[in-house]
């Protein structure tokens, strides 16, 4: 076998920096032939070197250190160096992969190192990688499970804004779009009435018409026709909105 | 009778049990002035003053009622007019019905006993109203004593909301990745930079210093709060290298006006991690406070990525979203919007002084 190269990537200059004199103590007999500070340049360094060994920091700019994995495949051994993510580490421990902890510490990278030395003459085949990779991406995204919506970007007048969702006093299909209205006036969303009431909060959101959902917290009055329809008033804005029959009986405990 | 709530769609069928106490009520209360005026020798005898009274009753109720469920929406002087105008109508439909029910020919009292169908119309009006006036005070008392409930309700909500808001604020402030990171910062520069280290030691120290003691009181300054950002934008500096900069912009008159604690970092951490770190180039932030009248404004501009796929944003704008309308009682603002050319422009706004 002859000499083992290796890639050190992290945004963190220092953190290289550190990660490299450790190495060197450590296992002085690896070669390391490239440094980088976003996921594209240890990419292209990985693709220049072929080294054996990849150092990635999970969090970079450019390509993640995941993305910049699930790209390289060949023969290059990824070891990803994290600070505390309680998901991401169990679904290291189980996988086929190596890890690092931030801080790193030299007991660690010791035992991290024996092991490398041991796996890098024989590298698992990339299936098995690509594999173990997207089990820790999935493991990941377990640990933000999407809640209900709560901002909304929206374009105001010549300006992208976010708005709070309980600031909103109703939703309002138009022509292309979806009008939004808050105390300070209208603006628009490209998200159809449709989605919109799957994802905001049933207790707070009413759909009340099939363009149409209103806060209930901004409910000012309801009134009744002659032939049975209800409208609705809201706090903020003069409009009368009418309430179609099929969600009138969101109306009926009041 | 306050049948129907005002501004409130009318159901039937949820209000039929009230309306059925109140009628059971009529009944009663009209069997007693029937049984009271025939002792006194007022009209036909018992049977037919009954059976007339019932319907009289009987009518007037439903008008009456029918009368509230249409002026619903109107005030209370038109509703008593409305009410008394519809026991009038009530009480003549009555006694043409009981008349009717009672076998009597009406047109055998109308020229002699008029007198007696007016005095029973005003009978009617007066007793009706009393009796309106009875029940709407139960219903009044009864209502006073849920409004106290719901209030009571409100305010332990909102006791309960702001205990969540603080624990939330206490677990936001050390972040897990924010302080492994920094450490193996400083753990590198003591091997590489011993002097830097010392620098990044102590502005965590400040940072946390700040952090944790200002969590506990109700509120810091604007001027602690500017010392913790500056604290925590000195260790990114150190970490990001070259690719942060940054300027805090506040003019010493404000660096003692009190500010809720840990409002303003949140924001400027979203700038560094949602802004910034995933930019290769990196940016800077600026972090100002002005104050116009009757207004303090904070503004934390960066210019990183500003809005983009896959941003997580929400939480921490949550939280401080829900904490300023706790403490500000819906009159303070959170701005949030794009920067000009690129990144993130965030500002609150809360009442300051009195204008």
């Amino acid at each position: 076998m002859g000499q083992v190269k290796a890639i050190i990537a992290d945004d963190e200059e220092q953190l290289v920096i550190y990660l490299e004199s450790m190495l060197s103590r450590i296992w002085p007999e690896l070669k390391i032939c490239g440094r980088a500070g976003n996921g594209r340049d240890a990419l292209a360094l990985i693709e220049a070197h072929a080294p054996d060994i990849a150092f990635l920091d999970i969090k970079m700019p450019g390509l993640t250190g995941m993305e910049v994995a699930a790209r390289c495949g060949g023969s290059t051994r990824v070891v990803f160096i994290t600070a505390f993510n309680q998901y991401a580490v169990d679904a290291f421990e189980s996988g086929a992969m190596d890890y690092l902890l931030k801080p790193v510490t030299n007991a660690r990278l010791e035992k991290t190192v024996t092991r490398l030395k041991k796996r890098v003459a024989k590298t698992p085949p990339p299936a098995e990688l690509t594999a173990a990779i997207e089990e820790v991406i999935r493991a990941v995204g377990r640990s933000a499970p999407a809640p209900c919506l709560k901002w909304i970007k929206a374009q105001h007048r010549d300006s992208i804004r976010l708005i709070y969702v309980n600031d909103v006093i109703y939703f309002k299909s138009s022509a292309k779009y979806t009008s939004v209205l808050t105390a300070e006036g209208e603006s628009l969303i490209k998200k159809p009435i449709k989605e919109l009431s799957e994802e905001l909060d049933p207790e707070t959101f009413w759909r009340i018409h099939r363009g149409t959902i209103i806060n209930a917290g901004c409910i000012d009055k309801i009134s009744h026709s002659l032939t049975g329809r209800l409208a609705v008033k809201l706090k903020g804005s003069s409009e009368i909105l009418t309430v179609s029959r099929s969600y009138s009986h969101l109306f009926k405990q009041m | 009778m306050r049948e129907v709530e005002p501004g409130k769609a009318f159901v039937l069928r949820d209000h039929a049990r009230l309306i059925a106490r109140k009628y059971v009520s009529a009944v009663l209360t009209v069997t007693v002035i029937v049984m009271l005026s025939t002792m006194m020798g007022f009209g036909e005898g018992f049977a037919t003053n009954f059976i007339i009274g019932q319907c009289v009753g009987t009518c007037a109720f439903a008008f009456t009622f029918t009368a509230l469920v249409c002026l619903r929406w109107k005030g209370p002087l038109a509703q008593m007019t409305g009410a008394a105008l519809a026991m009038a109508a009530g009480a003549c439909t009555g006694i043409i019905l009981g008349a009717f029910f009672s076998g009597k020919d009406l047109f055998f009292y109308l020229p002699e006993r008029s007198e007696l169908i007016v005095q029973v119309v005003i009978l009617t009006v007066m007793g009706g109203s009393l009796f309106r006036f009875i029940l709407n005070s139960q219903e009044k008392i009864r209502q006073a004593g849920e409004r106290i409930q719901r209030e009571k309700i409100k305010r332990l909500t909102i006791e309960k909301k702001v205990v969540e808001t603080n624990l939330r604020m206490l677990q936001a402030q050390i972040e897990p990745h924010f302080l492994f990171n920094t450490l193996s910062n400083i753990l590198s520069l003591l091997d590489t930079d011993v002097d830097r280290g010392k620098v990044m030691i102590s502005d965590l120290i400040a940072y946390l210093r700040i952090s944790l003691c200002t969590s506990r009181e109700e509120m810091a300054t604007i001027g602690q709060e500017m010392e913790m950002i500056r604290a925590y934008l000195d260790i990114f500096k150190i970490r990001m290298g070259e690719r942060l900069s940054y300027e805090i912009d506040v003019p010493d008159s404000l660096r003692c006006i009190p500010f809720p604690p840990m409002l303003i970092q949140p924001l400027v951490e979203n700038a560094v991690r949602h802004g910034l770190e995933p930019r290769i180039e990196g940016g800077d932030i600026r972090v100002t406070a002005s104050h116009r009248p009757g207004a303090l404004r904070i503004d934390v501009a960066d210019s990183g990525l500003g809005f983009h796929e896959g941003s997580h944003w929400g939480v921490g704008l949550t939280n401080i979203k829900e904490r300023l309308d706790t403490l500000y009682d819906g009159k303070a603002s959170l701005r949030l919007g794009g920067n000009r050319p690129n990144g993130f422009l965030a500002t609150i706004e809360v009442p300051h002084g009195t204008g």
